[in-house]
């Protein structure tokens, strides 16, 4: 009985120091958003406000919080729209190349992002177009893709065909049976792709460095740039927004799919 | 009420090389219940969703009511059908399943509330609707798929092995329940199944598949009875085999040696024949004299398996194990007991 409280505390114990290790950083950079004196020392002497009332008023960041915004909202659009069709198809039909297709789209995720990052910039320097707004979405599409065809995907095969066939019976065509029955089953995969497909491009600085056109920048590079020429106290407070906005993607996330979720099969207990 | 008749006119399904179907004739009339059955592959699914719609044919024509039918879409064609595993909308409750087919179809939402009430009393299902399908039992899911398919008046109900998920008492509650529905509504039936057993107890008509083709069709006693292949025979149950050679016409000696009557059975003289014949059709009995009307041959009883109404023997007879299933009666013969089986001289089936 007594080893039996030992193994729970010390697994109890392990857990949190694991937590510890994980949050640790983001809660120094909290803290240090809080932090009154410039230079970030430590230990902290007072509190303020003042670098988070900063922020908007840095048309660098400003600019960039744009830049990022727009691009993680038309990547995660413009993916979550191909990929979920991408998935469908290979979901429901059987076509010459389609193992092909599959592995096609889903690879990316094995190639690392500098390597992305100078193809595709070659690729579009080998047509004659330079870096542009285009190329960064497209870049983004790119890197998102195979997440959203890999997580509509799985849940589409999980929806048994033979519910759309019923559908179709019953005096609904394809299109139709696809948006009374297929789409609202598989809503909660959706939802999942366009937030995760949204924070990775936001997140992404690998390739998006090869990708910015001249005089713009993301957030993610543009923190780097603050942290290579000076010590600027918004990095902090900037952060903290970040992990903030990320946190709360994630638990919205999570409450929307829960809300949303239903038993593809319908099955009995 | 409507009740359309079908025919099928040289429908055939190939996948590239692969032939699901290979030409099939078939015509149903209205309000018929038609049985499709075979071994699993045997092509009756895909014939079936050839109806439907749900795939193509790469030839023939299907023709509903003299209408060639093959060029309407699937959500066109107004026929019900009931799957394999209900196909039940999971995220919709079993009214909202119900009313799918009506929306679809214009009715409005008074009509609705009524010919959805109606199609749950039908299956007997009054209270369930506001319940989403995994709150449903297995039994009763299958009745609201099949209130689904009902509910649009459909000109024909179609069915895909729609009862072998349910466990065997509730199959056996919902063939009779099937039957009692196709008798209140009416409509022309096509039942997909692998089961003889239900094909033979609910159809009006088994049409036997085999490759891709029709083996036999006919009604379930003329199947069971007189079979005109010997897939056909084997495929209702265990058949029993004996080598013989014919000596005369209606007469041919076993390899045993015995003599035993055929009846309707001509062949020359010296032809060997192999006789079949039903579990059932033999019966057990002691030893004693041979009868001229009635095969008797001498064997010994190798095993017993009693199964409350029923015993079935498996009786050595000079080399050939057969079984024979028969009522208890007043005594059960034991392991090793010398006995004679008698065939009646109709029981014989030859290929």
């Amino acid at each position: 009985m007594s080893r039996r409280r030992l193994f729970h505390w010390s697994l109890g114990a392990i857990t949190l120091l694991v937590f510890l290790f994980m949050l640790a950083p983001a809660l120094v950079v909290v803290a240090q958003a809080f932090n009154e004196s410039p230079s970030g020392n430590f230990p902290i002497t007072g509190l303020t406000l003042r670098w988070f009332a900063a922020l908007p008023e840095d048309p660098a960041i400003v600019g960039a919080m744009h830049t990022s915004l727009a691009l993680a909202a038309w990547t995660s659009v413009l993916a979550t729209l191909i990929g979920t069709a991408a998935a469908y198809a290979l979901a429901r039909f059987r076509f010459r190349g389609r193992g092909q297709v599959q592995l096609f789209l889903t690879v990316p995720i094995l190639v690392p992002h500098i390597v992305l990052g100078v193809g595709l910039l070659l690729a579009f320097r080998m047509v004659g177009l330079s870096k542009s707004f285009v190329l960064l979405v497209a870049g983004h599409v790119a890197i998102t893709l195979p997440f959203v065809v890999l997580t509509t995907g799985h849940r589409l095969q999980a929806i048994p065909r033979q519910i759309e066939d019923a559908a179709r019976t019953l005096g609904a065509n394809r299109l139709q049976a696809f948006i009374a029955i297929t789409l609202p089953l598989a809503l909660p995969a959706i939802l999942t792709s366009l937030l995760f497909s949204f924070m990775t491009s936001f997140d992404e600085v690998t390739a998006t460095l090869f990708w910015l056109p001249p005089n713009t920048e993301t957030i993610p590079s543009h923190i780097m740039a603050m942290l290579q020429f000076s010590t600027d106290p918004k990095i902090h407070s900037l952060s903290s927004l970040l992990i903030l906005g990320s946190v709360g993607v994630a638990v919205m996330t999570v409450l929307a799919v829960r809300a949303l979720s239903t038993d593809t099969q319908g099955s009995r207990k | 009420m409507s009740a359309a008749n079908v025919v099928l006119r040289g429908i055939e399904k190939r996948y590239g090389g692969v032939i699901a179907v290979a030409g099939i004739d078939l015509s149903i009339a209205a309000g018929e219940f038609v049985a499709l059955l075979g071994p699993s592959g045997c092509g009756k699914t895909t014939t079936l969703r050839m109806i439907a719609g749900l795939e193509e044919p790469t030839g023939g024509d299907i023709l509903v009511n003299g209408r060639r039918i093959n060029d309407i879409g699937v959500h066109q064609r107004n026929f019900g059908m009931v799957f394999q595993d209900h196909a039940l909308f999971p995220h919709m409750t079993a009214f909202d399943n119900i009313a799918f087919g009506l929306k679809y179809r214009k009715v409005p939402r008074p009509d609705i509330q009524r010919k959805v009430r109606q199609a749950l009393d039908i299956v007997r299902l009054p209270h369930v609707g506001e319940r989403l399908p995994r709150e449903l039992s297995g039994g009763q899911q299958q009745r609201v798929a099949l209130a689904r398919a009902i509910v649009i008046d459909p000109d024909l109900l179609l069915f895909d092995e729609p009862l072998s998920a349910l466990d065997a008492n509730l199959r056996e509650e919902m063939r009779i329940e099937l039957k009692r529905i196709h008798r209140t509504v009416g409509i022309t039936t096509v039942f997909v199944t692998h089961d003889q057993g239900e094909a033979l107890s609910m159809a009006d008509r088994v049409v036997l598949m085999h490759d891709g083709r029709i083996d036999q069709e006919g009604a379930p006693e003329q199947l069971y009875r007189s079979p005109n292949t010997e897939f056909a025979a084997r495929f209702f149950g265990h058949v029993n085999e004996l080598g013989g050679t014919a000596t005369a016409p209606g007469l041919v000696r076993i390899d045993d040696g015995t003599l035993v009557p055929a009846s309707g059975l001509n062949l020359a003289p010296g032809t060997p024949v192999r006789l079949l014949f039903r579990t059932e059709r033999a019966r057990v009995v002691p030893v004693g004299p041979a009868d001229p009307s009635t095969a008797t041959v001498q064997g010994t009883v190798e095993s017993s398996d009693y199964m409350g109404m029923m015993v079935r023997y498996v009786v050595d007879l000079g080399g050939r194990q057969v079984i024979v299933t028969q009522a208890v009666g007043d005594r059960q013969y034991r392991v090793g007991e010398a006995v004679c089986v008698k065939i009646p001289a109709d029981a014989w089936m030859t290929f």
